[in-house]
């Protein structure tokens, strides 16, 4: 049953249009004008030759009922009660299985993925990430959600001496015990007391940089079962920090020194008279900065100032400093009191809060410090320390750089109580997060989210400004094509050949995107739930599953067809004066 | 009934006869062995010697009682022997039945007739003789004092273990053929004396010794051997000395460490690393059970105070006694007398665990109501040569003053009901002018009476003052110039921010004074003169300059007495008028040394040199300069090479790799050199890491073992980095072209 035609035109319509009607109108006028017999047939002959000639260019198709329904694609953990009622619903489908589903009726078992045309429905675990795009669209029914870890969300980057948080959701089959083991033996463990999905958190604070693998050991009443994971931990990049303040506070001195003892360079610039500072230089060299400059404040990562000091600066210093702040600087403000309305563009907006004190949580304690009365008065303010209240520590994007706030006071007490832990987590993310940061010309990421197996495409993605980026994976050379759309942003794709640590690199950057695969067997249930989440994404709408499907498929109008109409018309009109 | 069926009977009386001969043996033999057990078990723990004993009495017992029955010979006829001695009524012819029917004569015949109709009467009513009572009454002793005795028994004679002997595989290192192994090892431990311990043989060359052992360790070889040494963790390696069959090296051993053998055959072996654990003596312990810390007692309360304490130590005390402070008075005045009591029961301490007592009594430690009694209970060990000491905490015990009257101080009242300890300066100042305005109303006597009076208070003060001073005698107080103390040019600066003891803590030294009685100004100064060195010397015995107060004050408090002096004096000649102006300069001195107690902190503290008038307030910052410090705070990071060993064997791990190289094995040698550092204070937990780190530099793994060992030094290597606090650390970010583009068009809206 015919639809509807549709048009393949050569040429754009318009043309088609002006040209055919130019074309009918001089022959339709010619053969009037031949003043010979058969009119009426010459006529006749002149339209059947323009609607020829329109065949051809036009090129015209229609849709026509196909005689296949489609297929059904059985993938591992189908329900066969599933697939009975669709091929009940839809009896001309063809069922086609994987290699690792169970066999069902007569389906047929199929050896690629790339060999399924006209996919209609996908049940069970679902189709891997890499071959969704080229099997699109279809409806998917999934199988029922495996037992174990069915989502795993660790830090983007794991850091030493930190707390290192994973996040996940575990679907328990009956009481567990899940636990975390690191190098020096269980860093972290939870249990689940009955079937159900349980979201779980570990912390994990490695000790020492590098390639680690843990592993997730899950043990209940029938089964014990342990899986390992990677764990990159990069190295430190040390800060250059200049701190300016008035006068030197208790609250400053801490801080330098703390940033000190880790290595990091840093200057401290203390006022004594107008023109006159105490410098204190701690693993650098001395350098005089007697006005900020952007000359000045370029080799700097990070500037403490107090408020006091804002306000200080002359308006050529402010502009100066904060251009350096839109180049990538980081300036972090420690408030020793709010000011009144400024107009100083390096100022944080604050308005005033009824409390001058937070409790907050650091490690496993609270702790209560004094603060300002005040809280920011913008939407704009990425928070990095708050409490239920307000935001007590964050920053202001400001072009490439932030402008950062502190206003907990006299939070160097926690170093006098020898709380030297919970004085690091409380100051490392300030500083982290608002000092500039660390450019580098080339990215690798990986399309692939973790678990990795053997034998799996993984897509690679560059950012390089390099004209030709050369990538390597394990020192063998990958090509790379550049993104159609996307200016200086490159794809690969490669196969891991063996389980282990696996790395990228790229020649323009000597640190290489280090990447784990996994054993086939272990992590499973994270690797199902992810694929059944991405095939649920892909999937169509379900609704017209019930329903019996009609197959259409578009037939053009054969080219021969009009080419004979052409001739035969043609010939009538050269064969008429012949008469 | 016929002759048949008796001999039946027979038949079976006598196979039941046998039986309970047989249950009477089993449990006579059955509590033999119970005993014999019970009796073995107080000599030896040996189970075999207990078993062979006990069962072979067992057994002995058993034979003489078969034999004694013959139950192995026992036939009918012994039976029938036994019937017919007991039962008369089968008249001697139960043999009868033996006999077989046809052989017997006619009269045989007739009596076996009439004797099988008596026996068949008589048989149910046969005693079969047997002592089974008698024998299940001693097995029911026997089992029941076994049960009850077991638990308690204890060899008289411990036997001696096995010598167990060191499993010499441990120490030989696994080397090529015909290398010379250690074939035997002896490790011999001696305590100190003092702890009265034994000398023991190791069981393993893992030791643990009790602190300041001396430990002989005495090795065999497989053959002779040039040297051998024994390696200690931190100390010089000691040489083995070469002894009849063996080598012996001898060690005091006083801290925790870990050893290896090594030996030279030509060809250097080294054993494993085996650790030495230290027992430390314990100080000793005391628990005072029958006080609480803080007791109070009233005056009509029973005034002896029972306290029991509890002492004990590891290896025994050697002395205990108890040190009670007694403080009397209160506010200013308090005074302490310490006392060192011993225990009444027993007086010497001495044993591992002592229960001491005492009982206090308060009115005989010269306690009164208000006073109390500060104790603490200390206790010495035997160890040599230095003993352990312990004490423990202050206990209180105090009287409680029931009469002690609460001053009030209420503006209401309008009386001072302060105690009047001694007239102040002031008051008598005050009472002196009262009568000389009265003078008139008063009698002459009534006059010089009240003068009189007045003098003597100010005498009472001048001699509380003097105490201050630390003199008691009046002809101390010579006369002295007021100049001395009103020239403030004079003092002696360094002495007002020297070295001065006690300056606050006046009270405390009010007794000592007395001790130097007889000590002039005049003698210092003539021993200064003698004594050039002593003006250098910090000398703290010197009476003049023990007292609180610095050279000028001293000046003014002398200068006071004297003034109080001649005010005495003109009141005491009834001259209150002419006694007015040296009170009122007593007064103005006492005033001044008030002040001068006051300004002690003030004077210490920060001496700005003095200030420029021509440059104050010139605004001149010219020679104010930029100062600057530089230092290098940043700390290395611990156990670098160990943090590179870990780094290794995660890779290692995760390869797979069986496979050692030579950079590799160099890696963990540097890491087992860290690692040897922190061993040697905590052998138990760091020493098997060390043996594998061992096993692996050494070529002495197969393939297989190279896996487990590296997942057995994963951990050890973990736990010896110290947890640290976090370092902010800079974020790495990719800038690409779309980033700033995509900035300044954020910037551009921003303006628009």
């Amino acid at each position: 049953m015919i639809d509807s035609v549709t048009l393949q035109p050569v040429f754009p319509l318009w043309i088609i249009a002006v040209a055919s009607i130019s074309l009918f109108s001089w022959l339709v006028w010619n053969e009037y004008k031949r003043m010979i017999k058969f009119l009426l047939w010459r006529l006749v002959a002149v339209i059947i030759v323009s609607i020829s000639i329109l065949g051809l260019i036009l090129q015209p198709s229609w849709q026509i009922e196909s005689g296949s329904n489609g297929m059904v694609l059985l993938t591992p953990h189908y329900e066969t009660k599933t697939v009975d009622s669709l091929v009940i619903a839809n009896p001309s489908l063809v069922t086609v299985r994987t290699m690792d589903a169970e066999p069902y009726g007569k389906s047929e078992l199929i050896s690629s993925l790339n060999k399924i045309s006209n996919l209609r429905f996908v049940v069970g675990d679902g189709l891997p990430d890499y071959s969704l795009e080229v099997n699109h669209p279809f409806s998917y029914l999934k199988s029922k959600m495996p037992y174990g870890i069915i989502r795993w969300t660790p830090p983007t980057l794991f850091r030493a001496n930190q707390q290192n948080e994973i996040t996940g959701l575990f679907y328990a089959k009956e009481k567990t015990i899940l636990k975390l083991m690191g190098p020096s033996g269980v860093e972290d463990s939870t249990s689940f007391s009955k079937e159900g999905i349980f979201p779980f958190t570990f912390h994990i604070v490695p000790k020492q940089t590098g390639l680690f693998l843990y592993s997730i050991e899950s043990k209940n009443d029938s089964e014990s079962s342990s899986q390992k994971f990677p764990v990159e931990v990069l190295p430190e990049r040390k800060l250059k920090i200049f701190i300016s303040v008035k006068y030197p506070t208790a609250e400053v001195r801490y801080l330098k020194n703390f940033l000190a003892e880790k290595g990091n360079s840093v200057i401290a610039r203390f006022q004594v008279s107008k023109n006159n500072y105490r410098y204190e230089y701690s693993n650098t060299n001395e350098v005089r900065i007697n006005s900020l400059s952007i000359a000045a404040l370029k080799s700097f990562d990070l500037i403490v100032v107090d408020n006091e000091s804002i306000e200080a600066l002359s308006s050529l210093e402010q502009n100066q400093l904060l251009e350096s702040v839109r180049q990538g600087l980081g300036l972090l403000i420690v408030y020793n009191s709010i000011t009144s309305k400024s107009t100083n563009p390096l100022q944080i907006p604050f308005k005033n809060f009824k409390s001058d004190t937070a409790r907050i949580r650091l490690a496993s304690s609270y702790f209560t410090f004094p603060t300002l009365p005040a809280t920011v008065d913008s939407n704009a303010i990425e928070s990095i320390i708050q409490n239920k209240e307000r935001i007590l520590a964050g920053y202001l994007n400001k072009g490439a750089g932030k402008i950062g706030f502190q206003s907990l006071q006299e939070t160097y007490r926690l170093q006098l109580e020898g709380r030297d832990t919970e004085y690091a987590i409380l100051w490392t993310p300030i500083i982290e997060q608002v000092a500039k940061r660390h450019e580098t010309k080339s990215k690798i990421e990986l399309e692939q989210s973790f678990p990795i197996y053997t034998d799996e495409p993984i897509t690679v993605n560059v950012i390089s400004s390099e004209a030709a980026p050369k990538l390597f994976s394990n020192s063998i050379a990958l090509p790379l094509r550049e993104d159609v759309i996307i200016d200086d942003y490159w794809h690969g794709t490669t196969w891991a050949d063996g389980i282990g640590w696996h790395a990228f690199s790229i020649q323009e950057d000597s640190i290489p995107k280090n990447y784990y695969v996994s054993n086939r067997t272990e992590w499973q249930s994270l690797r199902i739930a992810q694929q059944q989440r991405a095939n649920s994404l892909a999937s169509q709408s379900k609704k017209s599953i019930t329903k019996a499907i009609i197959n259409t498929e578009r037939e053009s109008i054969p080219q021969l067809l009009f080419y004979l109409l052409f001739l035969i018309s043609a010939g009538f009109l050269w064969l008429v004066p012949k008469l | 009934m016929s002759i048949s069926s008796s001999t039946h009977k027979i038949n079976q009386l006598k196979n039941r006869y046998l039986l309970f001969r047989w249950i009477e043996i089993c449990l006579l033999s059955a509590s033999c062995i119970l005993i014999a057990w019970l009796v073995s078990m107080m000599f030896t723990n040996f189970l075999i010697f207990k078993l062979v004993f006990s069962f072979g009495i067992g057994l002995a017992i058993a034979v003489w009682r078969v034999l004694s029955y013959r139950l192995f010979s026992f036939s009918k006829q012994k039976f029938i022997t036994y019937l017919n001695s007991h039962y008369p009524q089968l008249e001697e012819s139960a043999d009868l039945f033996l006999i077989e029917h046809d052989s017997l004569s006619g009269l045989q015949q007739l009596q076996a007739q009439r004797v099988t109709q008596r026996f068949d009467s008589l048989y149910p009513e046969i005693k079969i003789p047997n002592a089974i009572p008698q024998s299940t009454g001693i097995f029911v002793i026997s089992l029941v004092g076994y049960i009850l005795l077991a638990s308690f028994v204890t060899p008289l004679f411990p036997t001696k273990n096995k010598k167990l002997t060191i499993d010499v595989s441990k120490v030989n290192p696994t080397v090529e053929k015909g290398a010379v192994t250690v074939n035997n090892i002896v490790i011999t431990v001696t305590p100190p004396a003092y702890t009265k311990s034994r000398s023991t043989e190791s069981i393993s060359t893992d030791i643990k010794v009790p602190e300041g052992s001396n430990v002989l360790w005495s090795v065999q070889f497989s053959d002779s051997i040039k040297t051998a040494n024994l390696l200690l963790a931190g100390n010089d390696s000691v040489n083995f000395i070469a002894k009849k069959n063996s080598y012996q090296a001898n060690l005091f051993i006083s801290t925790p460490s870990f050893y290896q053998l090594q030996w030279n055959d030509g060809k250097l072996h080294t054993s494993d690393y085996f650790k030495i654990e230290v027992i430390k003596d314990e100080s000793p312990k005391i628990s005072i059970t029958s006080l609480s810390q803080f007791t109070k007692v009233s005056f009509v309360d029973q005034l002896t105070l029972p306290l029991k304490a509890t002492l004990s130590d590891d290896y025994g005390l050697t002395n205990a006694s108890i040190i009670a402070t007694v403080s009397k008075g209160s506010g200013e005045s308090v005074k302490f007398r310490e006392e060192k009591l011993r225990f009444e029961n027993p007086i010497n301490i001495s044993g591992k665990q002592v229960t001491a007592s005492r009982t206090f009594n308060v009115s005989k430690l010269g306690m009164e109501p208000g006073d109390e009694l500060y104790f603490y209970v200390e206790a010495w060990d035997n160890k040599t040569p230095t003993p352990n000491y312990s004490r423990t905490e202050t206990f209180f015990i105090a009287l409680q003053d029931t009469t002690k009257q609460e001053t009030v101080e209420d503006e209401g009242l309008g009386v001072d009901l302060m105690p009047e300890y001694f007239r102040s300066q002031r008051q008598i100042i005050i009472d002196t002018e009262k009568l000389l305005k009265e003078r008139k109303k008063k009698s002459v006597h009534e006059f010089k009476s009240t003068s009189n009076e007045l003098g003597y208070d100010q005498k009472v003060l001048r001699l509380k003052y003097g105490q201050f001073l630390g003199e008691e005698f009046v002809g101390q107080i010579g006369p002295a110039s007021v100049e001395v103390y009103t020239d403030e040019r004079t003092e002696d600066v360094a002495a007002k921010f020297g070295h001065v003891h006690d300056k606050e803590n006046e009270h405390n030294l009010l007794a000592d004074k007395k001790e130097s009685p007889t000590h002039s100004h005049e003698s210092e100064k003539k021993g200064e003169e003698e004594n050039p060195l002593e003006a250098f010397a910090h000398n703290h015995d010197s009476g003049e300059e023990a007292t609180f107060f610095v050279q000028s004050v001293r000046a003014k408090l002398k200068a006071a007495l004297a003034v109080m002096w001649d005010a005495e004096l003109y009141l005491r000649l009834y001259e209150p008028a002419k006694s007015l102006p040296y009170q009122y300069t007593a007064l103005k001195l006492l005033k001044e040394i008030s002040n001068d107690s006051r300004i002690y902190v003030h004077r210490t503290g920060f001496d700005p040199p003095p200030l420029k008038e021509e440059k104050r307030l010139t605004a001149d910052l010219s020679e104010i300069k930029n100062a600057s410090n530089k230092t290098v705070k940043a700390k290395d990071e611990l156990y670098q090479e160990i943090r590179k060993a870990l780094t290794l064997v995660e890779l290692l791990l995760s390869e797979q790799s069986n496979l050692l190289t030579a950079q590799n094995k160099n890696q963990f040698r540097k890491a087992a050199q860290e690692l040897a550092v922190v061993a040697v204070e905590q052998p138990a937990r760091y020493l098997r890491g060390l043996s594998i780190l061992k096993k692996l530099i050494d070529n002495k793994t197969t393939k297989k073992e190279v896996n487990l060992l590296l997942s057995a030094i994963r951990p050890i290597l973990s736990s010896v980095l110290p947890s640290e606090p976090a370092s902010p650390s800079k974020n790495k970010i990719t800038v690409h072209a779309l980033d700033q583009q995509f900035l300044k068009s954020l910037e551009e809206l921003k303006h628009d």
